[in-house]
């Protein structure tokens, strides 16, 4: 139950210590995916980090020993879930921005936290810095390649994980401009209000 | 009206939406009603995760609508919490509102 951002930091600061753009850019994803595991899941969390040089690849990895994407939305009673969801129709639902298998559920603070959006703003980030993606769930795997078509099936034979894996790779190089790669997902994501808030700032 | 540093509460990277939530619920929430304006001062905050964002500010203008626009002033944010925190309080009033018909 520690709080998010030392551990995200922390991750970030193995791929990128000077603390540039990627660095940034690295501890929004990984905080957004370590978030997931610990709110989702309901067992505990792994978290690696990794940098290869010569293919300028930042490398971070989340894995948890939980319930998995579609027990989630199962347990949790979400509007979300429907009878007879597979765990690949579970992991690919879970990738459309604005959905949780929370978001409904009051919490003791009132409103649930998850607005659904840190999953696919991270494979918003990735694809636009080239990287690559994967998720596994249960039998259910999908992968992304920087802005190929994604891949997704489920494992042959029975086999499966046991949890969820969350593996995003950023190509250093093309991380130039971090705030205006979040702003380009926002809009491609069409998370922005059509209505301007007003002045705000002081 | 009340200043809140944000460094102080949360250090430079506003991340844990579970965090986020619970600060909203627990000290927010209660100035927001009492005072005319809130101040939140994001000097020394760097980044900001779209969950923490969505969890606190999101959160409290789909409670308190409009209000938030007329009560709520941030200071001393750099270019990308400000598209961030604009993104999440839209977002807030836009369920305020589909949630109120």
């Amino acid at each position: 139950d520690q709080d998010v951002a030392p551990v995200a930091s922390r991750v970030a600061g193995c791929v990128d210590p000077c603390r540039g753009e990627a660095f940034r850019l690295l501890e929004f994803a990984s905080s957004e995916a370590i978030l997931n595991a610990r709110q989702h899941s309901g067992g505990a969390g792994f978290v690696s980090a990794q940098y290869a040089p010569k293919k300028e690849l930042a490398r971070i990895g989340v894995a948890d020993c939980g319930i998995g994407i579609r027990a989630s939305f199962q347990r949790n009673e979400s509007p979300f879930y429907k009878k007879g969801m597979t765990e690949l129709d579970a992991l690919l639902l879970a990738l459309k921005p604005e959905v949780s298998s929370t978001t409904h559920l009051r919490t003791a603070y009132g409103s649930s936290p998850n607005k659904g959006v840190g999953l696919s703003m991270m494979l918003n980030l990735m694809s636009q810095s080239l990287g690559y993606m994967c998720l596994i769930s249960g039998e259910a795997w999908w992968y992304k390649e920087g802005q190929d078509q994604a891949k997704y099936g489920v494992f042959r034979n029975g086999k499966r994980f046991e949890g969820t894996i969350c593996a995003i790779a950023f190509q250093r190089g093309q991380i130039d401009n971090y705030f205006e790669m979040l702003e380009r997902a926002r809009n491609e994501l069409k998370l922005k209000s059509d209505k301007p808030v007003g002045n705000i700032f002081i | 009206m009340r200043e809140i540093l944000m460094r102080e509460h949360f250090g430079s990277f506003l991340a844990d939406g579970d965090l986020g939530n619970k600060f909203r619920f627990c000290e927010v929430e209660p100035l927001f009603n009492s005072l005319d304006q809130l101040v939140f001062d994001f000097q020394g905050v760097t980044n900001m995760s779209d969950s923490f964002a969505n969890a606190c500010f999101g959160t409290l203008a789909e409670e308190h609508s409009t209000v938030v626009l007329n009560k709520v002033r941030f200071r001393n944010c750099v270019h990308g919490i400000k598209q961030s925190l604009e993104c999440a309080i839209g977002a807030g009033i836009k369920r305020h509102s589909q949630w109120a018909k």
